[in-house]
């Protein structure tokens, strides 16, 4: 009868465990400083054929940082090697399920102030390989996509 | 009401440490057949369909009746009191989920992927009486949590999938359906396997009236989308979208389900220990 009573415990210990919000934990995995390893642009052409724009490594560095209280949140600043661009104390998140990262008030090819969600297509600890697609208006009807993929490193 | 109250809190103490009690931890494998009260997720499906129509290389199907079916898991504990005939309860855990992937594909060749994926939490509690300890006939109520996970996103030409902003409708809707269900079960016990079999009907119990949706929520409100129910409003007269009317509402994934189940108890009859 003990045995069953520890047992049922220990399963209650147990699902109490895995209920932590993953939310959470990945927005305290992701502090810190972040080294934008390579980037590529890509244009998606409607007819499947992919126009390649630019290939870069280490074209910059993202710190994301903890504000006290916040929960999901982290504090976001972008410096990018090779150009005055800079972005800081601006807040990033990722979506519940960890599908999406979101940059607010980012900067997205010609408007300030804009926000950005990207894709997360690798999520590992010391790795992450986002895609932010952005539609580019073509006056025949038929829409190019341009596509940006950062993988970054810590 | 009040008598059996009282019943209860005096006697079910006394019943439960006399002798010729069996008090077992059990370990519980099922699999739930069940069936959607509301078909809304179809909706968005076929009103996707009509509105991009002639644009389309291949539309979405639409989700069968019984199409979130899973199977399950889970534990709890059981008691019966007597040899020959006497009183059954028990309270058990359980966890399902069902994932259904559904594609469209348009004339340019672009495809809008959906990835819906629900996860379904139980807790029920069992309350009759057994035969020789061999046949249950039990009633039951039991508190639902059904969450639901609607992941639509785009894969481009190239073969790049995308859940961004770029297109509106993109995005990773959730919402929670809660019901407290009620129904019977009977099951034979052989040993230490018990085999039930039981139905359970939502109630209404825990309203929601309708306000809940399937929904991409953002604090920043970058993200406030409702999954449509009405894409064509969604898309041409968003002014005059009433989520309430036109949006999929969590309410429509309530289900009545039957459930057969494998458990193996772990105890002795106190008697016996």
């Amino acid at each position: 009868m003990k045995k069953s009573y520890f047992l049922l415990v220990a399963f209650t210990l147990l699902l109490t465990s895995a209920c932590k919000d993953k939310q959470q934990v990945y927005a305290s995995r992701m502090e810190g400083v972040w080294n934008i390893a390579h980037e590529e642009i890509v244009i998606i052409h409607p007819d499947g054929s992919v126009e390649d724009v630019s290939e870069t490594d280490n074209v910059g560095v993202l710190t994301l940082t903890y504000e006290e209280g916040d929960r999901v949140f982290r504090t976001y600043s972008l410096t990018l090697t090779n150009s005055t661009f800079s972005l800081s104390g601006l807040p990033f998140k990722a979506d519940e399920e960890l599908k999406r990262v979101f940059f607010y008030n980012f900067f997205c090819g010609d408007i300030f102030g804009c926000d950005w969600v990207g894709t997360i297509e690798v999520n590992e600890r010391n790795r992450q390989q986002w895609s932010f697609i952005r539609r580019l208006d073509n006056p025949s009807g038929a829409d190019s996509h341009r596509k940006t993929t950062w993988t970054l490193t810590k | 009401m009040y008598k059996l109250s009282v019943f209860v809190v005096a006697f079910f103490p006394a019943l439960f440490f006399a002798q010729d009690n069996q008090v077992a931890l059990t370990l519980r494998g099922d699999y739930e057949s069940s069936q959607l009260s509301g078909f809304e997720l179809n909706d968005f499906f076929q009103s996707y369909n009509e509105y991009y129509g002639v644009n389309m290389q291949q539309p979405f199907d639409t989700v069968a009746v019984k199409g979130l079916s899973h199977a399950g898991w889970g534990m709890g504990m059981r008691f019966l009191s007597g040899d020959n005939a006497g009183f059954a309860t028990g309270i058990f855990l359980t966890y399902g989920s069902k994932s259904l992937r559904n594609e469209a594909i348009f004339a340019n060749d672009l495809l809008t992927r959906t990835d819906f994926r629900v996860k379904d939490y139980n807790c029920q509690v069992d309350i009759g009486f057994h035969l020789k300890r061999f046949l249950l006939i039990q009633g039951h109520i039991s508190a639902r949590i059904r969450e639901s996970v609607f992941d639509l996103g785009y894969v481009y030409q190239d073969g790049s999938f995308s859940r961004g902003n770029e297109y509106d409708i993109l995005g990773v809707y959730k919402g929670s359906t809660i019901t407290l269900d009620v129904g019977a079960s009977a099951g034979l016990k052989l040993g230490p396997v018990f085999i039930p079999v039981g139905i359970s009907f939502p109630t209404n119990m825990i309203p929601d009236d309708g306000l809940s949706t399937l929904l991409d929520y953002d604090i920043t409100r970058i993200r406030w989308n409702d999954l449509p129910r009405n894409y064509q409003v969604w898309a041409d007269d968003p002014v005059n979208f009433d989520p309430f009317e036109d949006a999929v509402r969590t309410q429509s994934f309530r289900s009545v389900r039957i459930n057969i189940g494998l458990e193996i108890w772990l105890g002795k009859k106190s008697s016996e220990e």
